[in-house]
């Protein structure tokens, strides 16, 4: 289906695919279901930009980066959308002082045990205590994606976007009638899910990380191909 | 020249037309310097219809895009086509960001006299206009130190300016897929930030300011701050309160306006 194409997958560590200890980027990319959906599609190969902890403000920014400096001609994009209360901060370099180092940032941060700093836990408790909408969050993604088609299309680099590890149902599928390249689930009952509940629903158990192995990434890559095919033959 | 029958713009307070004392929040503040805006003599010069001036005193361009989706969205639903649209994004300073707040969690930070429908996202959330003027304010004291967090600890003109021009990037793109006219133009002092973050391949259309000896506002000087002063105009120290931000009266509005028009005009 895709033959001559680059796949390029952004996302959280569920894109990235880490398993126990391993967080080799080499071994985690060819677990990953971006490798095998490289494979089951035919793709000439894959990239895998993913971080763990990584927020989607992140993907969209590595993205981005990505276009200015490659070759974008044969490219497909998978946006696996991750929760949405994440973000990224610059963080000084300490030892450069004018340098900056991007910082995942989750609620995993309102704990003592991610910085010794008290301004930044401080900041940290602040922020998703009282100043934290998911509301507003959920209306700013759905923006972005949308935002993000049109660019895309624009450069002609066919794209979807996964409902991987964010709330099953936050995106809206057509907005200002554009219909968006979504990927996403639902349970049995008929509610929204994203495509990591989906995969323990079908029986996959993530690991002691929450991660899945091989197989889980199998099944995922061949869910994935399963809706882009349809999307493509609509 | 095709007819602009209708006319939307966003920024902060420049955009609104304030001058001299600051006003208030409420529409009918806001509409009495309207008036005095670039953005009202501009419509009249258009002769268009309607003007959607969306601006708001402190204003971000965060929230810009979210008011102008909002508006978007109200105005069109499902069926975003309008060849007699021109949309009018004056830039404001990127340290400038939105924050939802909760006035049941931390009561004062917007009083309910002051807070805009376009800035209430539901019965509990409005967004409030952050900038680094607040850095001093005691509005709260949680705000007061997340603000002062903020700015102190994770705070980068690089980084701002970065994710600024993407969501310009991304906005521009947006409205030409639906064919919307629309121009960008830097509303205060921040010039041409977006050069070093922009891909190659983007031209964003964004109206230039030259002063009066011609030269480029990207080589020697800033938005239209730099561009009317040069031509004659003052800015206006606002004493109540005293905020800094020395806006400009009627004539230099109406000298911006035109600019604005004759860069555009060819174009329509």
């Amino acid at each position: 289906m895709f033959e001559g194409k680059t796949l390029l997958g952004v996302g959280c560590s569920h894109v990235f695919a880490p398993l126990g200890e391993d967080i080799n980027p080499e071994t985690c990319h060819q677990r990953s279901w971006v490798k095998k959906l490289e494979r089951l599609g035919n793709f000439k190969n894959s990239i895998n930009l993913a971080q763990s902890g990584g927020s989607n403000q992140r993907s969209e920014r590595v993205l981005m980066e990505y276009l200015e400096s490659n070759n974008y001609n044969d490219l497909v994009v998978t946006f696996g959308l991750t929760d949405l209360s994440r973000f990224e901060i610059p963080q000084a370099d300490k030892i450069t002082g004018h340098l900056y180092n991007m910082k995942s940032i989750g609620p995993w941060c309102v704990s003592s045990e991610h910085t010794s700093d008290k301004r930044e836990l401080s900041f940290m408790e602040t922020l998703y205590g009282e100043f934290h909408s998911t509301n507003y969050e959920t209306v700013m993604i759905n923006r972005k994606m949308l935002y993000l088609n049109s660019f895309l299309n624009s450069l002609n680099i066919e794209n979807y976007f996964i409902e991987l590890h964010c709330h099953g149902g936050s995106i809206i599928p057509c907005q200002f009638g554009i219909n968006l390249p979504l990927i996403h689930f639902k349970d049995e009952q008929g509610l929204a899910i994203n495509a990591i509940r989906y995969t323990m629903i079908q029986g996959y158990t993530p690991d002691h990380t929450g991660h899945f192995d091989h197989d889980g990434h199998e099944f995922l890559a061949k869910l994935f191909y399963d809706q882009i095919k349809g999307i493509k033959d609509a | 020249m095709h007819k602009v029958k209708k006319l939307v713009t966003l920024g902060c307070s420049h955009t609104v037309g304030s001058y001299l004392d600051k006003p208030g929040d409420s529409w009918e503040e806001l509409a009495r310097c309207h008036d005095r805006s670039w953005s009202r003599k501009l419509a009249k010069l258009l002769d268009a219809e309607q003007e959607c001036n969306l601006a708001i005193n402190g204003g971000s361009n965060p929230r810009s895009i979210r008011v102008l989706m909002e508006w978007i969205n109200e105005t069109y639903n499902d069926k975003f086509e309008d060849s007699d649209l021109l949309i009018i994004f004056s830039i404001t300073e990127p340290m400038r960001f939105e924050v939802p707040v909760n006035a049941s969690l931390t009561p004062g930070i917007i009083p309910n006299s002051l807070s805009l429908g376009n800035d209430k996202i539901n019965n509990e959330w409005s967004m409030h206009r952050a900038g680094p003027w607040e850095i001093n304010t005691n509005r709260h004291a949680n705000y007061s130190e997340y603000i002062r967090n903020r700015y102190g600890l994770f705070s980068n003109d690089d980084h701002e300016y970065k994710k600024l021009s993407y969501d310009l990037v991304m906005l521009h793109y947006f409205l030409k897929l639906h064919n919307i006219k629309h121009y960008f133009f830097h509303g205060i002092d921040v010039p041409d930030f977006y050069k070093p973050f922009m891909p190659a391949f983007v031209k964003l259309p964004i109206i230039k300011f030259t002063t009066k000896d011609n030269i480029y506002f990207e080589t020697n000087a800033f938005g239209p701050g730099g561009f009317l002063t040069s031509h004659g105009f003052k800015r206006g120290l606002d004493i109540k309160p005293l905020s800094g931000c020395a806006h400009f009266d009627h004539d230099a509005n109406q000298f911006l306006a035109e600019h604005i028009y004759d860069k555009i005009k060819e174009e329509l």
